[in-house]
């Protein structure tokens, strides 16, 4: 579950943290809440945690941990069987270059690709009385997953969008349950609804209303090294999110709506409509250049 | 006696008031003001971008934003002056293509320091880097 849930936490915007602007010096944490009620047998949450830190102007760095729990019901030939896992995922580490920018008085544009890896923290060969977890339940990949792809976004004083393309490679584990590869975008439109007319001066509390869309391709998994029928797919999901932003933090509360799930195999666990919460403060990194810096 | 009290008394107090009115003509120092326009600023999140920059700027008190102008307004302590450059690099540094800058000299009774949008900003003194850090940020 860990490893399936958790790309809806990965990626700035709500859903997605790719494209999170953050300056040279600036320490960004983000703390996210996601249940996940009666998604048929399965229910969990997720609570992911994303900082981003400005090396340079150009250069950012991204760590983001994954930490949940998840439970499902399984028929099994001895009837009904409670599954359930938690504890850390596997953690997203990875380096964002703006490499190309245009910054106007009426709106700002960024084009960054970025590269790092998933970093095997969570494990890909949990247990239960039957044997081998389900992917679902797997808190990790049990490999090093190289993990890349491309941000843009795009702000003026009303609107932002932001967008985002993404690759994890998945390298096939010996043991364990291997997820497939994943292609990933995201998309997002953002308004601020309030106030409805900006004050001439002033920072004034913003009310902003974010549409997200999600589109991931799931590759086939591997289990034990062999190839697993019940398994990849497309799943298209649709969010709307409502933000309060000020000078040091952000907090949101979403909802998430599945709009295709192409899962092939019999028997998938189709996810329902959910919905998830985040709270985003932004701290200025220490800055051990002090002497050099005035 | 009681009368030549007073007229001595009103005298000595007739005698000090230039000397009041010499201190208050003094010159006083002013109070730089500058206001500088931020290319690609819409969102809080911009604002404390430059925010966590503006500490390494010598003299600067008070800082203004007005996000529909995407304009920040620095004021600094009365008698520090302040060249247009240092505050673009504060913009390069922190990621943004910094507009032109204006520089004014105000009264110290002129300058705004409270109010919708004025922000005070700290100056970590210690020497030790993470209460440096603790300072900066809470």
């Amino acid at each position: 579950m860990l490893t399936s849930f958790a790309p809806l936490a990965l990626p700035s915007a709500a859903t997605f943290v790719t494209a999170l602007p953050v300056a040279r010096d600036q320490l960004l944490i983000r703390f996210n809440a996601q249940p996940t009620f009666a998604t048929h047998e399965f229910s969990g949450v997720q609570c992911p945690v994303n900082m981003g830190y400005g090396l340079t102007s150009r250069w950012a760095l991204f760590l983001n941990l994954n930490q949940g729990f998840g439970s499902l019901t399984q028929a099994t030939p001895q009837g009904r069987a409670e599954l359930s896992s938690g504890g850390f995922g596997d953690m997203a580490s990875y380096a964002r270059y703006t490499l190309f920018k245009i910054d106007k008085p009426s709106s700002t544009f960024r084009i960054a690709p970025l590269a790092g890896a998933f970093i095997p923290t969570g494990s890909n060969s949990l247990t239960g009385p039957q044997g081998l977890l389900p992917r679902t339940l797997q808190t990790g990949s049990g490999t090093l997953d190289p993990y890349f792809g491309v941000a843009m976004g795009y702000n003026n004083v009303r609107f932002g969008m932001a967008w985002d393309t993404t690759y994890r490679h998945n390298p096939v584990a010996t043991t364990g349950v291997s997820p497939g590869d994943q292609f990933r975008t995201d998309a997002q439109f953002e308004v601020k609804l309030y106030p409805i007319h900006m004050p001439e001066e002033g920072l004034p509390k913003l009310l902003v209303l974010s549409i997200e869309s999600n589109f991931a391709r799931d590759g086939k998994d591997h289990v034990a090294g062999a190839l697993a029928a019940n398994s990849g797919g497309r799943v298209f999901k649709q969010d709307a999110i409502l933000e309060i932003s000020t000078l040091h933090w952000q907090v949101g509360a979403g909802a998430q709506f599945p709009v295709l799930q192409d899962l092939a195999g019999t028997g998938r666990i189709e996810q329902r409509s959910t919905f998830f919460l985040f709270f985003e403060y932004y701290l200025a990194a220490p800055n051990w250049r002090r002497s050099r810096g005035r | 006696m009681i009368v030549r009290t007073v007229l001595m008394i009103g005298a000595a107090l007739l005698l000090s008031t230039p000397v009041i009115q010499a201190d208050d003509a003094s010159p006083r120092p002013e109070v730089t003001r500058a206001v500088a326009t931020l290319n690609g600023v819409f969102s809080p999140r911009g604002f404390f971008n430059i925010t966590v920059r503006l500490y390494q700027l010598s003299g600067v008190e008070w800082a203004k934003f007005d996000l529909k102008k995407s304009q920040i307004t620095l004021d600094f302590a009365p008698g520090v002056a302040v060249h247009p450059d240092e505050i673009q690099k504060v913009m390069v540094d922190a990621g943004y293509k910094p507009g032109p800058v204006r520089i004014q000299t105000l009264l110290p009774e002129d300058a705004s320091k409270t109010g919708p949008g004025w922000v005070k900003i700290k100056h970590p003194s210690a020497k030790n880097p993470l209460l440096r850090w603790l300072q900066l940020n809470f």
